[in-house]
């Protein structure tokens, strides 16, 4: 180390430490901090998430997959268990001694499947899963890609009464965001209906009602691609390898294997939307339009906000403002000025047809 | 049908027909509900004219221009803050003279009577005098500033704040909404965040709760204003004293704003992760002041509630003012012992042991912050009573060896400092969450102590004071 300057008193007399050495000092302080409590991969974290692991949630990531086998028509073994759950064979048996011991599942033949009080409970687990991934799809705005993997941390957290109380404030839905049915509190679970994409008739409206999640590559192409649950679909043309599809926003073409993880139901015949729409969002200002819809994509807190603030067909609205930035507009909607920023105009269909008067 | 039907069968029965509906129940009941009203207005209201009129729309295209939106909403910050500075100015002294002569005498009727000297020091020079400082620092910036914002929330021009405000809110992952729960918190923190119910969505909701803190509420504007006019004010020309100190304290409200922002898209990046959801903000007509109303808004709900509240608390801080100064363990007062204590703590945040003794007394409430500072400055010696600014400068300045500095640091510190007890209570009643009102009073906090910190070494590091 280099001779530190002196420093002289100030004007009071008390020593005033040595600002570069404070700086140093506060510098390595800050780096440390950083280092344990970077987001994500800070040591803190990782510890904590080492702990997060406890008995109860192998027990119950057991019990789902259990009964997730059984409805597959393949109880699991050992091997699927430690799969699944994440831990040794020899870890598997031991969590499986013990689930049997709780009167959750018993062994036949190497296989091993869930008594009526396993099956319940295993139930009350898929029903907090699911009512959670439902909860984050309509109520916040976390990526689709995440929901799933915080549901699994949420559904060991949820209590029974919890989940009732969620189901309750959610309007009771019937199925999770990839379309999967929720089970009820008397652990009933609704049969899913619809015809596979592959099978579905040519030009007839469909409704995607199902979006298989496994394998999660499949999956997550369908998410890049921008198809979603609850999009209205038609089929253009089907060959042995490809699908030819639109739904009100675009055109896609799918992979046959893709097009086997979409469920499709004929929709109720009131609603179909006729294309082609017009965005409010691509509205110039000044111009005016005719609300046709709000997208399917537009759910929970958003959804209910647009409807209530009179964003309903036939409304009649004109682009008034631009914010200093571009962002948000400002919109004329049944005598209100309501301000919506890009992501909610895209939300809002109109008329093509309507006219642009500047 | 035999006999009426059980409860519990309507119930389930319910619930079965609940689950047949869909999900568009809302889409249809709310389309059916606005398409009779539709109707029914179409049949029974004449409309003379359109309610947003041409001179709306003008103004709403000067306010909300990429020109001028931003650069108008500064100029109206500067203004307000001008006016109050340099209106509150001659009130603050002639209401501390007043009130200090009323303490003289007091004191003085009390030693006629024959009172011991201890009843006289605790009930004049510590609770009445802590009262009179409040008053006479407080009142008059007050009984300006908020009939000035109240103006402007009664135009409709808040709202228009948060529509230019709104892109960096998006950008900060937070709701522009904040913006208005950040102008009330102009006002009152505490108000502010009960301001933060018109914000829907959980978590931007939460955001705003723990960053409301960073805007300086009325209780510590007259910190800033006192600082910015004796220490910023007396550096440059007397002309230009009342727009210097003005524009400090603009200054230090943009540093509050961006620091808001900061913390704001660190939050909703890291332990409230998940996109900012949806927006969506009514733009009211712009409609005439109503004197009446503004005046009676911003005297009785806004400057006599806080006020009020003030006097609360300084009442029995300056009776402990007073306490510690005239209890001697040795031959040393408490004041002394205990900002001694402090003083090396406080140099490294460029303040000292007194400031930091004053910000822990104070943790009811900000307001009496300068009087604590001040009390125990002059209270252990009984000197006599300051009534202008002139005299607070010689004190701070002269005897206290306070810097340019210490006046940077202090109100930096004031800044961004642990929101007061009523503003936690309010947290810990908005969220319900032990968790998120710790986070609220210490992130804060911890926030002051790194960028006081900072400011002052660098400050030394350059300047080499």
């Amino acid at each position: 180390m280099t001779a530190l300057p002196e420093r002289s008193g100030a004007e009071k007399d008390q020593p005033v430490s040595d600002p570069l050495v404070a700086l140093i000092l506060a510098t390595l302080a800050g780096i440390g901090l950083f280092v344990v409590f970077r987001p994500g991969t800070g040591w803190f974290w990782r510890w904590q998430s080492t702990r997060v692991v406890t008995e109860r949630v192998r027990r119950e990531d057991a019990l789902k997959h259990l009964h997730h086998q059984e409805y597959q028509g393949q109880p699991g073994n050992l091997q699927s268990i430690a799969g699944a759950v994440g831990i040794t064979t020899g870890e598997a048996a031991e969590l499986a001694g013990e689930l049997i011991g709780h009167g959750y599942t018993r062994l036949e033949d190497d296989r091993y499947r869930l008594t009526n009080s396993g099956r319940s409970y295993a139930l009350q687990v898929i029903r907090a899963h699911r009512l959670w991934e439902r909860y984050l799809a309509d109520e916040t705005d976390v990526e689709d890609a995440e929901i799933h993997l915080r549901a699994d941390k949420a559904e060991h957290l949820l209590t029974p009464t919890e989940a009732d109380e969620l189901d309750a404030r959610l309007g009771y839905p019937r199925f999770d965001p990839h379309g999967d049915p929720i089970p009820t509190a008397d652990g009933e679970v609704e049969e899913g209906e619809g015809m596979l994409m592959t099978r579905w008739p040519l030009d007839q409206p469909g409704r995607i009602v199902h979006l298989e999640d496994e394998p999660p590559e499949v999956y997550q192409q369908l998410m890049v691609e921008g198809v979603r649950l609850g999009e209205d679909v038609r089929i253009l043309e089907r060959s042995p390898t490809e699908v030819r599809f639109f739904t009100e926003e675009r055109e896609y073409v799918v992979a046959s294997i893709v097009a086997a993880n979409i469920t499709l139901a004929s929709v109720p015949e009131k609603e179909v939307l006729e294309g082609p729409f017009c965005l409010l969002a691509d509205l110039d200002e000044g111009a005016t339009g005719v609300v046709k819809g709000l997208a399917e994509a537009c759910r929970g807190l958003t959804r209910r906000r647009l409807l209530d603030l009179g964003f309903t067909p036939g409304a009649e609205i004109v682009v008034d403002l631009t914010g200093p930035f571009g962002e948000p507009r400002a919109f004329r909607v049944r005598g209100t000025m309501i301000a919506l920023r890009r992501e909610q105009a895209e939300m809002v269909l109109l008329e093509c047809d309507a006219g642009h008067v500047t | 049908m035999a006999g009426p039907a059980e409860p519990r069968d309507v119930l389930s029965k319910a619930d079965l027909l609940q689950r047949r509906l869909g999900a568009d129940l809302r889409d249809r009941m709310v389309d059916s509900i606005y398409t009779d009203a539709g109707d029914l207005s179409r049949r029974f209201v004449t409309v003379s004219r359109d309610r947003r009129t041409d001179y709306d729309r003008a103004l709403d295209r000067i306010i909300t221009s990429r020109i001028f939106g931003l650069p108008l909403m500064f100029l109206g910050l500067v203004a307000v803050f001008w006016i109050t500075v340099a209106g509150a100015n001659v009130p603050s002294s002639m209401l501390a003279n007043a009130l200090f002569w009323v303490e003289e005498l007091g004191a003085s009727l009390f030693d006629a009577i024959g009172m011991p000297w201890w009843l006289t020091g605790f009930i004049w020079h510590g609770t009445f005098k802590g009262l009179a400082w409040v008053i006479a620092v407080m009142l008059p910036p007050m009984a300006i500033f908020f009939p000035l914002f109240t103006f402007f929330e009664d135009l409709g021009y808040l709202p228009r704040v948060a529509f230019n405000m709104d892109r960096f809110f998006k950008w900060a992952g937070a709701h522009g909404k904040q913006a208005l729960s950040m102008s009330m918190g102009f006002g009152c923190n505490a108000a502010g965040i009960i301001a933060t119910r018109i914000i829907d969505s959980p978590r931007e909701r939460l955001i705003a709760i723990l960053t409301n803190n960073f805007v300086p509420c009325n209780g510590r504007f007259p910190t800033l204003i006192m600082l910015a006019t004796i220490f910023v004010g007396t550096a440059v020309p007397p002309a230009l004293a009342s727009f210097a100190a003005a524009g400090t304290v603009v200054m230090v409200v943009v540093v509050g704003v961006v620091m808001t922002l900061l913390v704001s898209a660190f939050l909703s990046r890291t332990v409230l992760k998940g996109e900012a959801s949806s927006f969506t903000l009514e733009l009211p007509p712009y409609r005439r002041p109503n004197f009446g109303r503004i005046l009676y808004t911003s005297m009785i709900d806004r400057t006599l509630f806080v006020l009020k509240r003030a006097i609360y608390m300084a009442a029995p801080a300056g009776a402990l003012i007073w306490l510690l100064s005239a209890i001697h363990i040795g031959d040393q007062n408490l004041t002394t012992i205990l900002s001694t204590a402090f003083d090396s703590f406080g140099q490294a945040l460029g303040l000292d042991g007194v400031i930091i003794l004053a910000y822990i007394i104070a943790i009811p409430a900000n307001e009496i912050v300068v009087p604590t500072i001040l009390m125990a400055y002059t209270g252990a010696t009984q000197m006599v009573d300051i009534t202008g600014l002139g005299e607070l400068h010689g004190i701070l300045a002269g005897e206290q060896g306070w810097t340019l500095l210490t006046a940077v640091s202090l109100m930096l510190f004031s800044l961004l400092h642990n929101p007061c007890s009523t503003t936690i209570m309010t947290t810990w009643k908005e969220t319900g969450s032990r968790k998120w009102t710790t986070v609220g009073a210490l992130m804060p906090l911890a926030i002051a102590f790194a960028v006081c910190f900072l400011v002052a070494n660098l400050w030394r590091l350059f300047a080499g004071v």
